[in-house]
């Protein structure tokens, strides 16, 4: 199976007089799987069209391992079924009039293999997404989550180079989710191909990716691992859209800073350390993103340098898997999460505390 | 592209010509017109009558349809009366039977004279008659008939997409039944309703048959029987007819556009593209009568009319009291014997058979061309082929009269006119039904192919044609059926060596028996059933030896 990397630079795509995508440059490696993250309208789906062929861009240039499959100039357009990509659709765009083995077997068919390796190849397709049984069913009679990984196997039959998915997962209920995550993740490290992915759920975007694209309003806003992208937010939207994020106001104090850590005031006068994510503002006013997860509570003193800061419980919401604290601290309210069921009860006064690791100034 | 610059000669072409005749001030025979002005349209002053016919008949003809279309969409899209499914596709059956085939049946049911009625009447010793079928009132109940079918689909289709919740929510805050009907249901319908109305409206004023068969034997005459009459008279007043026309089409065009407006403003709430189960509201013993209404109005707009054509199809001399010795079949013998109603139903047939065929084909390539390509100018393509709902077909068939009257090759008085004909005034019924297919055919399905590698020749053969064969069937049949039946513009445009059964009905009604017309209007539906059975025997048996 042949692994191609994907390299896009400056896209533009319009649609009618509306800029849908405004000059987007990444690439992804050969057989890296990256996910265009962003809400909805941030020109994700867009780009992704745009690298199948299914969009034609006003300007830029893809190229699909090496070779440039679109470029405005010189012009060269290379019609989306001549690209060896595959794709997930949203909707999975099953064929009613089809048997889900006749629906896989297309991309074979239109490659005029021979029947027999067809058949073998379906059965072989049919059988890594646990549908061995269903293959004469007509597949218009197919649940969603089967429908889902008909739609996976037809896309990757063929030993396409790249696979593209077009919020494959967002039509299932909750738990199907979750569970499809799963296996998707596990087929993506089986078949050893390029994926691109397009989704706006940011734990999909975390369980899948080597590499998260976080977009808004068709232009990038931070390319990252994972990790980075959640604990390194560059900005308040990544921090904002990523994930429950505290934002702290403050001055910088740049006569305290050491050791590399960045240090704001806020306006109660509490200190916060943290780290610098990219580059560091210059004016004085400056935002610092916490996570709510990465902040601790203890009734004891830890026994830290910096940041730490007497509070107290204002309110405590049980949510199962974690419990989620508001403290009074600092003349405002900070969102804490604990997973641990810490005897704590509204009223407590407390100290709250966090890694200035977890602590990061915002480049805006 | 060339496709679409097709269609647009196909609709320009003769309305430029109906315009230009308009403007015709010379010699009214004289071709090209030796003077312009706007003389015509002065002297429709003397006219004024006939446009005041033509309103009076379509304001009766769509009031009553109205109502006949909202009582019947309420009572069958949200009460639980018995039957419901099935009266819901009976429904479609006014359609089938057509105004001209009401017409004769209704001229001969109530006709003063030997109306069947009026006959009962005078023989229960009443004197002159009881009901009056050749008078504005009659015209627009026979219309109202068949166009109350075409307002029950659309004022039902409103009334089904209306969230059952709202009228929930109304009750949950505590107002009673009658009060949510007329605070809730009834400002949520009306925009539906009153598109509905525009649009039968404007049906109305271009509608022909009806008033053809039952306004001229007292001289009463809508704006198209008067174009009729003006073209085909000694000598023909073209110019005058043009005017009338064009002011006409200019009316039917303005309603045609109000209904545009209403229908894209006016829906906000009802239509929300979710689909409801409408909720069906438990009338109680109340069901019976609705039973009733619709029971009763399926018998005057089918039952009754079929059975009094039959009827007076077997009779030597129709009478309303049956005698033995008038059941003949000799109506019937003297139609099929009649070169002109052979040849007549045999040139439709073959016209319907070629208009649905290449008309399927024109029509699914342009709604593929417009809600599918993406091409610049699409949406003026759009307007452009449904431009004819907005004419008369009359009307158009006039303006072709004279546009294919100087065209180089010969066409003018051939079946081929016909053609052109029939498949102009049929765009926008074609493209309906097949684009109505295409949006619901979502465009990843044949993204999803092309991602897989097919060409675009492979993804139409394997993807595209075989999702849309429901819809391209469906159209066939819709324009075979039309086409059989076509009146307005085949009268206007047949030659003498190339007739069609339609007008040739007509003609009989006004110079042959009752009943040899009854008799051809029969065998003309025969005709059309029998085609379409053969068909699909053909059709299937095709697919069958394919599939083996």
């Amino acid at each position: 199976m042949a692994r191609a990397s994907i390299e896009v630079r400056d896209l533009v795509v319009r649609y009618g007089g509306v800029v849908a995508v405004r000059g987007v440059t990444f690439t992804v490696g050969a057989g890296e799987h990256l996910t265009l993250l962003g809400p909805s309208g941030c020109g994700k789906t867009t780009t992704l069209r745009a690298i199948a062929g299914l969009e034609k861009p006003a300007s830029g240039e893809i190229r699909i391992g090496g070779a440039p499959v679109f470029s405005s100039s010189p012009a060269v357009n290379v019609p989306a079924e001549r690209r060896g990509l595959s794709m997930v659709f949203q909707s999975y765009a099953i064929w009613p009039h089809m048997s889900v083995f006749d629906n896989v077997a297309y991309g074979l068919r239109v490659r005029k293999r021979p029947e027999a390796e067809v058949t073998a190849r379906v059965r072989e397709a049919l059988d890594l997404v646990q549908l061995s049984e269903l293959g004469a069913r007509s597949a218009s009679k197919l649940s969603g989550g089967q429908q889902q990984r008909v739609a996976l196997a037809r896309a990757f039959v063929f030993s396409p180079s790249v696979l593209l998915f077009d919020e494959p997962l967002s039509n299932l209920d909750a738990k199907l989710r979750a569970e499809m995550r799963v296996e998707l993740k596990e087929l993506q490290r089986r078949l050893d191909i390029t994926s691109v992915y397009v989704t706006h759920d940011l734990e999909e975007a975390l369980a899948i990716s080597d590499r998260i694209v976080v977009m808004r309003d068709g232009a990038i806003e931070q390319i990252g691992s994972p990790g980075e992208i959640y604990d390194r937010p560059r900005n308040t939207f990544v921090a904002d859209f990523v994930g429950s994020a505290n934002l702290i106001r403050g001055r910088r104090r740049a006569d305290l800073e050491r050791d590399g850590l960045v240090v704001i005031q806020t306006q109660g006068g509490a200190l916060v350390h943290g780290t610098a994510s990219g580059g560091r503002p210059q004016g004085d006013d400056t935002l610092m993103a916490v996570r709510t997860v990465r902040l601790r509570l203890e009734r004891a003193r830890p026994a830290t340098q910096v940041n730490v800061w007497p509070a107290r419980i204002r309110r405590r919401v049980f949510q199962g898997d974690f419990t989620q604290y508001h403290v009074d601290w600092d003349g405002r309210v900070l969102v804490v999460r604990l997973a641990t069921a810490e005897p704590l009860v509204e009223g407590d006064e407390v100290f709250v505390s966090a890694d200035p690791r977890y602590c990061v100034l915002l480049e805006e | 592209m060339l496709v679409g610059g097709l269609a647009a000669v196909l609709v320009l072409y003769p309305i430029a010509y109906l315009v230009q005749a308009s403007l015709s001030v010379g010699d009214p025979q004289a071709r090209p017109p030796e003077a312009y002005g706007l003389d015509n349209y002065a002297g429709l002053g003397r006219y004024a009558h006939i446009f005041g016919n033509t309103l009076l008949v379509a304001a009766l003809a769509t009031a009553l349809a109205v109502v006949v279309g909202f009582t019947m969409g309420w009572i069958l899209s949200r009460t639980n009366v018995p039957g419901r499914a099935a009266f819901e596709q009976l429904m479609a059956l006014p359609y089938y039977v057509t105004p001209l085939m009401g017409a004769l049946a209704w001229a001969l049911i109530a006709s003063p004279s030997s109306g069947f009625v009026n006959q009962i009447w005078r023989a229960l010793g009443g004197d002159g008659h009881l009901v009056d079928i050749n008078t504005p009132w009659g015209i627009a109940w026979v219309m109202a008939l068949f166009e109350g079918s075409v307002a029950f689909v659309m004022i039902g289709a409103v009334m089904k997409s209306m969230d059952p919740a709202m009228e929930e929510a109304s009750q949950v805050l505590g107002a009673g039944r009658a009060r949510t009907m007329l605070r809730i249901t009834l400002p949520l319908v009306l925009p539906g309703v009153l598109g509905a109305a525009v649009f039968v409206f404007a049906e109305m004023l271009g509608s022909f048959s009806a008033a053809l068969v039952l306004g001229l034997p007292n001289r009463f005459y809508v704006v198209t029987t008067a174009m009729y009459q003006l073209v085909s008279q000694y000598p023909p007043r073209f110019p005058t007819a043009a005017a009338m026309g064009v002011s006409l089409f200019a009316v039917m065009f303005a309603m045609v556009w109000i209904y545009r407006r209403i229908v894209s403003a006016g829906t906000y709430v009802t239509i929300t593209g979710k689909a409801f189960r409408p909720r069906a509201m438990d009338v109680g013993s109340l069901r019976w009568p609705f039973l009733g209404v619709c029971v009763a109005y399926l018998t005057v707009a089918v039952i009754l009319p079929v059975l009094t054509v039959t009827y007076a199809s077997f009779q030597h001399l129709t009478s309303a009291f049956p005698r033995a010795a008038n059941f003949t079949l000799v109506n019937y013998q003297t139609a099929l014997a009649l070169d002109a109603v052979r040849s007549a139903l045999g040139n439709s047939l073959l016209l319907g058979l070629a208009t649905a065929s290449v008309g399927v084909l024109l029509m699914g390539f342009l709604s593929w061309l417009i809600y599918r390509s993406r091409l610049p100018g699409a949406g003026v393509i759009e307007y452009l082929v449904m431009f004819p709902q907005a004419v008369p077909r009359l009307v158009f068939a006039f303006g072709m009269l004279w546009a294919w009257l100087i065209f180089p090759i010969p066409i003018y008085g051939t079946l081929w006119l016909l053609l052109i004909a029939y498949l102009t005034v049929f765009l926008p019924l074609g493209l309906r039904t097949i684009s109505g297919v295409i949006l619901q055919i979502d465009r990843s399905l044949e993204e999803s192919a092309q991602m897989c590698g097919a060409t675009w020749g492979y993804r139409l053969r394997t993807v595209t044609m075989p999702l849309l064969k429901p819809g391209l069937i469906a159209a066939w049949l819709l324009l075979f059926i039309a086409s059989v039946r076509e009146l307005g513009a085949s009268i206007l445009l047949m030659g003498p060596k190339a007739k069609v059964i339609t007008p040739a009905i007509v003609e009989s009604w006004f110079s042959t028996s009752t009943e040899l017309t009854a008799a051809m209007a029969l065998l003309q539906t025969l005709a059309v059933v029998a085609a379409l059975v053969l068909l699909f025997a053909v059709a299937r048996r095709a697919v069958q030896q394919g599939g083996e």
